[in-house]
């Protein structure tokens, strides 16, 4: 987040307002982000541990239940299921909670002039930070497997931002078209459920197979995921896996921005 | 940059609430059966007004008249369907009271958290924090969360937060309702300061004494029209007449209107000076209107006609408010340009009638037929014995109906 240029008490009252444009709106976003985490996690009696504990549990779940199908086909299966649902969470809680930013935030959005896509940015930003955390159960993992902790392992920040560009385009097209249609709200959760079994997640990638290769091709959490465990399996993925991420990162923020900002200005009258 | 903000026949179309499609399933289908329905209502209908730098305007209107969805124009949360609206500077809306507050956060994280939405610099907010909490008597609550406080409170902190920076333009809609006496008296103080300090004000209200003492202008809205533009000491009386008149069917207010759109007019007399004339309902043989400068509603209305001769009553353009009110502004298009009226107003047909009963002072006006309906037509007559005087069938002017801005 942006630090402000004033500090001295004097030169800050000289100029209370924040200048437009997007440059300026680091703190908005900040305190956006603040208060998704202070309230998310309201009267509950762990607060911020769940950040941590829902990955955890989820794995453990999962673990518990195919473990029994998949153990011995896949090497080191809890991490990898454990990668596969942190980076499917960080997309289904990206995309889900940008879809009804805009909705959510009615109250404000036809009331006071805020740049609207802070809306859906803040949302990302809160999953992402979430996500941070759901690193810690990973890395817990990849500790007690004994996996070796290399340098490459840093590439796990590229696959993160483009997972993050991807998720945040197709959130600003789901938060645009929600304005409209309620239904998007509904759609969603199916096609989350729909992602969850095209990509290979909890079940080995050699599953998928033959005629079914297409599902994997096509499927922009697959090259995401299947890039971040390569990167946690010690390896360097191959240039063409890099390109396959930046491109449906790009693709998907471009396509997210036109739609959101040709919608944008309609939002307050529809809402 | 004199003029602060500038808006040049802003209009506002909405879709009606009851064709709004809230589902794809809702919206394939109609697309598919060609029923794209596009029935519209026209929040703001031609609006046009400029505010100078220092001035304090106060927004009048009954509700729905469009007063909210000018300042959401002015903040820039909506843009106008056509027209255009320029705002030259930085405009702090208090639309919001309370909007951006979070339940959930303490008084002083929502200070943060409602003045990075308001558009605060956080070095600046934090410079602030303690005056703002001063200002809100919130004391040590400052840090128990919102949700415990009492709705006086809620405001008292939300009011604190949002005047707590001197904008260039300040828009208040109905802010000054807040907290108790003393808080309200608090509040009406930080106002002025404001407006001394030279801030440009918009204010809504409809507390009318609040807007006489903060605004010399006053716009009234109706309709999602300017009815008048002018000196709040002028616009607030006559609205506040307006305001208190009920809604009454043209047929119930106006005895013998038929539902042929004709409405029997009531009584205009000229004052002995010539200039003002009043509109009276016949029945009652009262005033229900003075110093308006135009038609504006039902049964009410007003000319001032400068140039008009004893015993004539130049007639101008026919005025339908809505289906169920009528009413028709007069004046003498020849004589001088009609007060109120905008440019193409003298592009209208006139014809002046003269009526014998006039020269007391009293002209009997009697029966009006909307031009709007087919084969109607205005005619002038004495409704004591029901027999017309005169009668212009190639009067029907306008076939839509017109409306008087400044």
């Amino acid at each position: 987040m942006t630090e402000t240029f004033h500090d001295g008490a004097g030169c800050a009252a000289s100029r209370p307002y924040r200048r437009p444009g997007f440059m300026h709106s680091g703190f908005l976003v900040s305190e956006l982000v603040k208060r998704d985490f202070k309230t998310r996690y309201d009267r509950s009696v762990l607060g911020v541990f769940w950040c941590v504990l829902q990955p955890a549990l989820t794995m453990a779940l999962l673990y518990a239940v195919f473990s029994l199908f998949f153990k011995s086909a896949i090497p080191n299966f809890p991490l990898y299921l454990i990668s596969g649902i942190v980076f499917y969470q960080f997309f289904v809680e990206t995309t889900s909670t940008a879809l009804r930013s805009i909705q959510d935030n009615a109250g404000l959005i036809s009331k006071v002039n805020v740049p609207l896509w802070a809306y859906p940015v803040t949302r990302a930003v809160s999953s992402l930070v979430n996500f941070l955390f759901a690193l810690l159960p990973l890395f817990v993992v990849v500790a007690l497997t004994r996996v070796p902790i290399r340098p490459t392992m840093l590439l796990l920040s590229y696959s993160t931002v483009c997972m993050l560009a991807f998720s945040l385009g197709v959130g600003l097209v789901l938060a645009s078209l929600a304005v409209f249609f309620h239904d998007v709200n509904f759609l969603w959760g199916f096609a989350c459920t729909l992602f969850m079994y095209a990509t290979p997640v909890f079940y080995p990638e050699t599953a998928l197979t033959g005629g079914h290769r297409w599902m994997v091709y096509f499927n922009p959490l697959y090259h995401m995921i299947h890039f971040s465990r390569a990167v946690l399996n010690g390896a360097v993925p191959p240039a063409v896996e890099f390109a396959a991420c930046a491109l449906f990162a790009i693709v998907s923020l471009s396509v997210g921005m036109l739609v959101f900002r040709a919608l944008k200005n309609k939002f307050a009258l529809a809402l | 940059m004199d003029t602060l903000i500038s808006a040049k026949g802003v209009s506002l179309r909405f879709s009606a609430p009851t064709e709004r499609k809230g589902s794809i399933k809702k919206w394939v289908l109609d697309a598919v059966r060609g029923r794209v329905r596009n029935r519209h209502f026209l929040a703001l209908d031609d609006v046009t007004f400029s505010i100078r730098r220092g001035e304090t305007v106060g927004l009048v209107g009954r509700n729905g008249a469009g007063k909210s969805t000018l300042l959401k124009l002015v903040t820039g949360i909506v843009n106008p369907t056509c027209g255009s609206i320029s705002v030259h500077g930085q405009v702090a809306p208090l639309l919001a009271l309370g909007n951006g507050l979070d339940q959930r956060l303490s008084g002083r994280e929502n200070i943060y958290l409602n003045g990075a939405i308001l558009g605060y610099e956080k070095a600046w907010l934090r410079a602030h924090e303690e005056s703002i909490i001063d200002f809100s008597e919130l004391g040590d609550f400052i840090d128990a969360p919102v949700r415990t406080y009492s709705s006086g409170m809620t405001m008292r902190l939300a009011f604190s937060i949002a005047t707590a920076a001197t904008p260039e333009i300040l828009i208040l809609d109905e802010v000054l309702a807040v907290g108790d006496a003393a808080f309200q008296a608090k509040c009406r103080v930080r106002i002025s300061e404001i407006i001394e300090g030279g801030a440009t004000v918009f204010f809504v209200s409809h507390s009318l004494s609040d807007i006489r003492q903060l605004c010399r202008r006053a716009i009234w809205l109706d309709r999602g029209r300017v009815v008048w533009d002018g000196p709040s000491e002028d616009v607030c009386p006559v609205f506040e007449n307006f305001s208190r008149t009920p809604f009454v069917p043209a047929a119930e207010f106006l005895p013998g209107a038929g539902s042929d759109g004709t409405v029997p007019v009531v009584m205009f007399r000229f004052r002995a000076d010539g200039r003002d004339l009043l509109v009276a309902n016949r029945e009652e043989m009262c005033f229900i209107a003075e110093n308006l400068p135009m038609w504006a509603g039902e049964g009410v209305a007003f000319h001032a006609f400068p140039e008009a001769r004893p015993g004539t009553v130049p007639l101008f353009r026919f005025l339908r408010l809505s289906d169920k009110s009528h009413a028709f502004a007069a004046g003498d298009a020849e004589a001088a340009p009609f007060r109120a009226a905008p440019g193409e107003w003298k592009e209208e047909k006139t014809i002046c009638h003269v009526f014998p009963a006039a020269a007391s002072g009293l002209v009997p006006v009697h029966r009006l037929t909307s031009p709007g309906v087919p084969g109607c037509r205005l005619a002038v007559g004495d409704a004591a014995r029901d027999a017309i005087l005169a009668a212009e069938p190639a009067f029907a002017p306008a076939a839509e109906p017109f409306f008087v801005g400044m």
